[in-house]
């Protein structure tokens, strides 16, 4: 709708302004408390990740100590209830599984990467724990388990390292014409040249599917 | 326009609205609206751009790595800038990336910690302590605030704390490397007979037809290649020296340089008597000391031996007992009273009662180190060298930069160049793209002198920087394009083509008539079967063999492997001949040990470490949206 004159759209402002000015004010005073209360939290989110940069630290530190073990599972555990929010718990974890493993306590690395996969925001490091947690299951003699593991979705860049694995699953297992095909996958999808895996093909040979059944004459792993 | 404000602005709705807008301000500014973006840019990673100057500052980085590397050669060819250019790109991009990652997954750096890393940088260092002054003036030669320098510290050490995690954690299961064991240890069991072409070429005529119809099918591969002859003007440092007047006078200076350049370096044994006196001491106490050292003074000028004296009296501990002794001085390391008084006086002398801060003391000059003065005549040789490669440095710029102007200029002829230079026009042999004699020994120069616009368009060439003190211009004086050789001319070559691809025929028909009899059950010793052949008997040996024929043994590990111990048979081919291989069997190792597998997992570390970093960050970028620019 139009207003005729200038006095009238004066008017309007002043009697917009008479209705609306309580609101107005109060918007302001919300966007600028807004404004202090979200760096006030900005600020003590800083700090929070700080704390569990510096722990982080340390567990990377200790990480070659295998004596350590100790005390860097209570950073770690820490870590893991205090700061599930920052990268750095899941990072932590991955590093004291690899120390567990070292030191021969496989079920409670298996642990870590659940713990990762269950908890940790960021995909890479919840991806790699699955790979991760695969190959200890793999060494257990879990081939099965591997293998549904291995099974689930990946992300792109994560299928060729999968597949390898896959091959190698299928390989313990004795089924050759799988683990090829699944190598072949593998190399096709790598960007670099990978000698190993050109290696585990090479050995498979070019078998045909009647073939599969003579192998079990070779010691298996 | 009121009226629809006053409509939707009323009540609740009013006030999201202008909490919005205040929240938005306050949060980022109005900055952004007001920056706009002009420069060009090679890549997009989420919108963000990366200039073309963030690239170039990149690209002569990387240059210079890879100047360091390859001790200033550089491979120059297109292909190699193309590559390198390409490299740059990626890296900018997964910097940025990973900038975006640190933000995103709320990576965070301590400010102590960043502070602690920075002060143990050995380049802001000195003297094994950190230096703020240093800190500073290197953080802003590189064209950086410390602040910004700071931030992307910050971020670097962020990367590398996902990149820590990521490569320290790798693991390799056992049983991969189990199956990696397996087969780094087989060993295969392998004869071959071996049937070389030599032995047939003998025998083989080759007729004209046959190089006719050869000549007729593959003519195209034997060409005299593009050649090209060029005048060129060339600058170096050696031919302007000859042209320096020498200024005696200038020559004359540098030589009182070098000889007051010696005295700094003259080093003095000396002994001292030091009466001690503390810097805040009073009046009274200065003056007994200072009679205690005249005293002292009085006893050595009568004849009292300086070293007993010291013995007794110094207050200098590091010295008293040795009878003062301290040693070869030189310049800048004694406080300046001491060193003044040191330096004045004549070998053999004692000085008078000199006061430092130390107290007062008393020294003697016991003898002198100099370096041996060269004398002028035997030193002048130098000293021109010296003298003219300063002015030198200055003009040979000035004239390269002439040089350029002149050659763009009249860019028809290089007269002008070699008159506004004084230098004469040489010229050179022909060459080709890839090879050449004198001056176009030098890639830069070929590569030059067959750029399209200097071989086509008869211009002058850039200035080309041969090396640091040698500068050439050069114009096409002739060009002859790439032609076809005639039958003539490669006649002989044809006939051994044909006949080595002959022998080959023959060789590889002997092979196949031998597999066929092997696959058909009779032995591989047969004499039958051994015909114009050689048998070789590998035995057992595993891949990594280094006694045996690596193309042989390259395709003997990728043969299928025998079942039921019937052997399996395979035709190759080998340089200089054919090749039968019989692959009789396959031993599997034995299960690794624990040791030898840990052995495997160290070999393996790095390798799985590298693989886990890169599909980490194959992901990351996979979640960025990244744009290249088509042209780099």
């Amino acid at each position: 709708m139009d207003y005729e004159t200038e006095e009238q759209q004066l008017e309007a402002i002043k009697r917009w302004w008479k209705e609306n000015s309580n609101m107005v004010i109060t918007g302001i005073a919300i966007g600028v408390a807004s404004i202090f209360g979200w760096q006030y939290y900005q600020v003590e989110q800083a700090k929070h990740t700080e704390q569990a940069s510096i722990l982080y630290e340390q567990v990377l530190v200790n990480s070659a100590d295998t004596l350590k073990i100790n005390d860097q599972m209570a950073s770690v555990n820490q870590l893991e209830a205090e700061f599930k929010d920052t990268p750095y718990a899941s990072l932590s974890a991955l590093i004291i599984a690899k120390q567990q493993i070292t030191a021969g306590e496989i079920d409670k690395a298996q642990q870590q990467y659940r713990w990762v996969i269950e908890n940790a925001n960021q995909s890479e490091l919840k991806y790699l724990a699955k790979i991760r947690l695969s190959r200890l299951l793999l060494t257990n003699k879990q081939q099965d388990q591997a293998l549904s593991l291995l099974n689930e979705t990946y992300p792109e860049s994560f299928n060729g390292m999968v597949l390898e694995l896959k091959g190698d699953v299928f390989s313990i297992q004795g089924n050759k014409i799988e683990a090829r095909k699944a190598y072949l996958e593998a190399i096709s999808l790598s960007k670099s040249s990978s000698r190993w895996l050109q290696l585990k093909i090479d050995d498979i040979g070019n078998i045909s599917a009647d073939s599969n059944l003579e192998t079990g004459s070779e010691p298996s792993a | 326009m009121l009226q629809s404000i006053h409509d939707k602005a009323k009540g609740i709705l009013g006030i999201i609205i202008v909490a919005f807008l205040a929240l938005v301000f306050g949060l980022w500014g109005i900055g952004d609206y007001l920056t706009g973006a002009t420069e060009k840019f090679v890549a997009k990673v989420d919108g963000v751009e990366i200039t073309q100057s963030q690239f170039d500052q990149g690209l002569a980085r990387q240059r210079q790595r890879m100047e360091q590397m390859f001790q200033g050669k550089i491979p120059d060819s297109p292909i190699m800038q193309q590559r390198m250019k390409e490299q740059v790109v990626e890296q900018l991009i997964i910097q940025q990336v990973m900038q975006k990652m640190v933000t995103d997954e709320g990576y965070r750096i301590a400010d102590v910690v960043l502070a602690q890393k920075i002060k143990n940088m050995k380049a802001f260092q000195q003297d094994g302590a950190f230096d703020n002054n240093s800190y500073h003036a290197i953080v802003q030669s590189q064209g950086m605030g410390v602040k910004e320098f700071e931030n992307l510290f910050r971020n670097d050490l962020a990367v590398q704390q996902l990149q820590d995690a990521v490569t320290r954690s790798s693991i390799i299961g056992q049983s991969e490397l189990n199956i990696l064991n397996q087969i780094q240890q087989q060993s295969r069991d392998i004869n071959y007979l071996q049937i070389d072409d030599i032995s047939f070429l003998s025998d083989i005529n080759v007729n004209d037809d046959q190089v006719k119809e050869y000549f007729e099918l593959n003519g195209a591969r034997y060409k005299h290649p593009e050649m090209v002859s060029i005048s060129y003007v060339e600058l170096t440092t050696d031919d302007m020296a000859k042209n320096i007047p020498v200024d005696e006078e200038a020559v004359r200076q540098l030589y009182d340089d070098y000889v007051a350049s010696l005295s700094s370096k003259e080093q003095r044994k000396a002994r001292h008597i030091l009466v001690a006196l503390a810097t805040d001491a009073d009046a009274d106490i200065q003056e007994q000391k200072k009679a205690l050292a005249d005293d002292l003074l009085i006893r050595i000028n009568k004849g009292e031996s300086f070293e007993s004296l010291a013995k007794e009296h110094s207050e200098d501990p590091g010295s008293a007992s040795s009878g003062g002794e301290l040693g070869w001085v030189s310049k800048g390391m004694m406080v300046p009273a001491f060193e003044a008084a040191l330096f004045k006086l004549e070998k053999g002398q004692v000085s008078d009662v000199v006061k430092s801060n130390f107290g007062y003391h008393i020294i003697r000059f016991d003898d002198a180190k100099l370096e041996k003065t060269i004398t002028y005549d035997d030193k002048k040789v130098d000293l021109v060298k010296q003298y003219k490669s300063q002015l030198l440095e200055d003009g040979f710029y000035e004239k390269s930069e002439l040089m350029a102007t002149t050659a763009y200029e009249s860019d028809q002829s290089l007269q002008e160049v070699a008159d506004a230079l004084g230098l004469t026009i040489k010229t050179s042999e022909a060459f080709s793209r890839v090879q050449g004699k004198g001056i176009a020994t030098n890639d830069k120069v070929r590569n030059a002198a067959f750029n399209p616009e200097v071989i086509s368009e008869g211009r002058n060439s850039d200035v080309i920087e041969v090396s640091k003190n040698h500068v050439v211009v050069l114009r096409v004086d002739s060009h002859t394009e790439a032609s076809l050789k005639s039958l003539e001319e490669v006649k002989h070559l044809i006939e051994s083509a044909i006949r080595i691809e002959k022998a080959r025929e023959k060789s590889m028909a002997l092979a196949l008539e031998a597999l066929s009899k092997l696959e058909q059950g009779e032995s591989i010793e047969n004499d039958s079967i051994q015909v114009s052949a050689k048998l070789v008997k590998l035995g057992s040996v595993k891949r990594d063999d280094t006694s045996a024929n690596k193309q042989i043994l390259t395709e003997a590990f990728t043969m299928t492997k025998p079942v039921a111990d019937k052997p399996v048979y395979k035709v190759v081919e080998v340089s200089g001949g054919t090749a039968v291989i019989e692959l009789k069997s396959v031993t599997m190792p034995a299960q690794a040990t624990t040791a030898q597998l840990e052995i495997l997992a160290r070999q393996f570390q790095n390798e799985q470490a590298n693989r886990d970093m890169e599909v980490v960050l194959g992901y990351l970028k996979s979640q960025s949206d990244i744009a290249r620019s088509e042209e780099l």
